[in-house]
């Protein structure tokens, strides 16, 4: 990682009981800023319960979370809110409100100007890829991956550094789900905020985390960038929880650098491959050579160097140990 | 028809007083009703009791609470006004209570989450949606209301109801009919004038 980036959100030592029941239990993590960190588990493991801790919808039992440094403990939970965008599953759009009223909500408690609220609620439509003409619609006339849109630009409004997002695209058609993603991936580079997404599903992890919190029973078992829990999944839950990893997940996470190689491959001749391109990159190579069937990839390193081949075997091999038992350990 | 057509004026005046009686009820119970319905959302411990009391009420028969209500407020507009509260606390306070807690959490959750104080979320958000349900209460508050200042001419309340007394002592069915079909059309337009006002709002 790069590590000069200052936190955004920080847990330390973080629990919540309701009643008896422990449902997050002394957990740690830190998020940079302009990054998206993803809290995934199977349902009941606390994950939706430590996103809300974050902005105070639910008051957390032990331990102190900051935000851009600052404890929340001691912030009114008002206006720490306001600074924090909030996306939920069931969308949660206001059923009375026109599309422009419900992005501009958060303008409105600060009373900005009528025309005000409904420019800036115009930008942010076309900003999640919505058209004006739906500015004075009601929420019940939107498709759900518009309404999910509009939650995402209500979100925005306040123009937060940092947004909270419960299962965003939980409720959208699942065909619809990886384009969502691929957008929220560009938004985010674009307006460089941090983002805490919770979810389940472990392909939407992959596809937008910059860093993946995996929790069990209110514990976190496991956290790290998306490739150092593909590599090394240090349990055999984190281990099978990673079991339906979509091949192209591993192949976009998998470096060229970091495949075994057998021996003779050195002699191979064939396409060149970066050794920090990802097997996606090279599999995309070998696509474009498929008349000669070559054998494998000469690996180069950043100043074009030779630095050895490896073989198609090798590749295969390489998926193979990722997609059935987590490579590495 | 006879009486109607003879004075038609006299009849106005009374319908318009009928009128005011309904209209000061209804808003007293409004003012009552909806703070106590928001009440009961809020602490919701307060539910069974309120809705007890307010219950309770309903189930007294009026001339028994004109009869209990006379020594407080004397005969007139007063006691009328008073009972019509008395009668439609239940219905208001019931269904203010209804569309409230009938907003989806989800909604109240989004509402907290974009930085909403309980105020805000209340007024901004939640009466707002339950607005319809509460109309319906009212509505139908205010039809009952109608009857209740019928008969509260009884103890010297006016309105309509004074024909209709006037009739039925005098053995007049003239007179009855000249109390009787305002009282109706009024009813009949008043549920129709704010059920209409209902489905522009749920719309």
């Amino acid at each position: 990682m790069t590590d000069d980036r200052p936190l955004a959100v920080e847990l330390i030592g973080v629990s919540k009981r309701f009643g008896a029941v422990h449902a997050v239990r002394d957990i740690s993590f830190a998020i940079r800023r302009g990054e998206i960190c993803v809290l995934i588990g199977p349902s009941g493991c606390g994950k939706t319960t430590t996103l809300k801790m974050i902005n105070r919808v639910i008051e957390p039992t032990q331990g102190s979370i900051r935000v851009h440094g600052e404890d929340t403990a001691n912030k009114d939970p008002v206006l720490l809110r306001r600074g924090i965008g909030y996306v939920i599953q069931q969308v949660g759009l206001f059923p009375h409100m026109s599309v422009a009223e419900n992005i501009a909500i958060a303008l409105r408690l600060q009373r900005i100007p009528k025309a005000k609220r409904r420019e800036r609620a115009s930008d942010l439509l076309e900003l999640v890829g919505l058209h004006r003409e739906l500015l004075d619609r009601r929420p019940s006339e939107l498709s759900g991956g518009q309404q999910q849109r509009v939650g995402v630009a209500r979100a925005l409004a306040g123009d937060p550094d940092i947004i909270l997002m419960d299962e965003p695209f939980g409720a959208v058609d699942p065909l619809l789900r990886p384009q969502l993603q691929a957008e929220l991936r560009r938004l985010q580079r674009r307006l460089q905020k941090t983002i805490v997404l919770v979810t389940h599903d472990l392909s939407e992890a992959f596809a937008v985390a910059d860093w993946i919190v995996l929790m069990r029973a209110g514990e976190i078992l496991q956290q790290g960038t998306p490739r150092e829990l593909l590599q090394s999944p240090n349990s055999p839950f984190v281990r099978e929880f990673l079991a339906d990893v979509r091949v192209t997940d591993v192949l976009r996470l998998t470096a060229v650098r970091d495949v075994p190689r057998s021996q003779g491959a050195a002699a191979l001749a064939g396409p060149a491959v970066s050794e920090e391109a990802s097997l996606l990159d090279a599999l995309r190579i070998l696509s474009t050579h498929t008349d000669e069937r070559p054998g494998g990839l000469v690996v180069v390193g950043a100043d074009g160097s030779p630095r050895g081949a490896i073989t198609v075997s090798d590749v295969l091999v390489a998926v193979a140990a990722a997609l059935f038992k987590g490579s590495g350990t | 028809m006879s009486y109607l057509a003879a004075h038609p004026w006299s009849v106005i005046a009374l319908l318009l007083q009928h009128l005011l009686i309904v209209a000061s009820g209804l808003a007293l119970s409004v003012a009552i009703a909806v703070p106590l319905g928001i009440l009961v959302n809020t602490l919701r411990v307060l539910e069974l009791p309120i809705m007890l009391v307010t219950g309770l009420m309903y189930l007294v028969p009026s001339l028994a609470l004109f009869a209990f209500l006379i020594p407080f407020t004397g005969l007139g507009t007063k006691t009328a006004i008073v009972a019509q509260v008395v009668y439609s606390l239940l219905v208001i306070v019931r269904n203010t209570f209804a569309g409230l807690s009938a907003v989806p959490n989800a909604i109240r959750e989004a509402a907290t989450g974009n930085g909403l104080t309980a105020a805000q979320r209340l007024w901004l958000v939640e009466l707002p949606m339950a607005l319809p349900v509460i109309v319906g209460g009212v509505r139908v508050a205010a039809v009952m209301g109608v009857g209740i200042a019928s008969i509260a001419a009884y103890v010297g309340a006016g309105g309509l109801g004074t024909l209709v007394f006037r009739g039925i002592a005098t053995v007049d069915s003239d007179l009855i009919l000249a109390g009787t079909l305002p009282i109706v059309a009024l009813a009949l337009s008043i549920d129709a004038t704010l059920r209409f006002a209902e489905s522009r709002l749920s719309a």
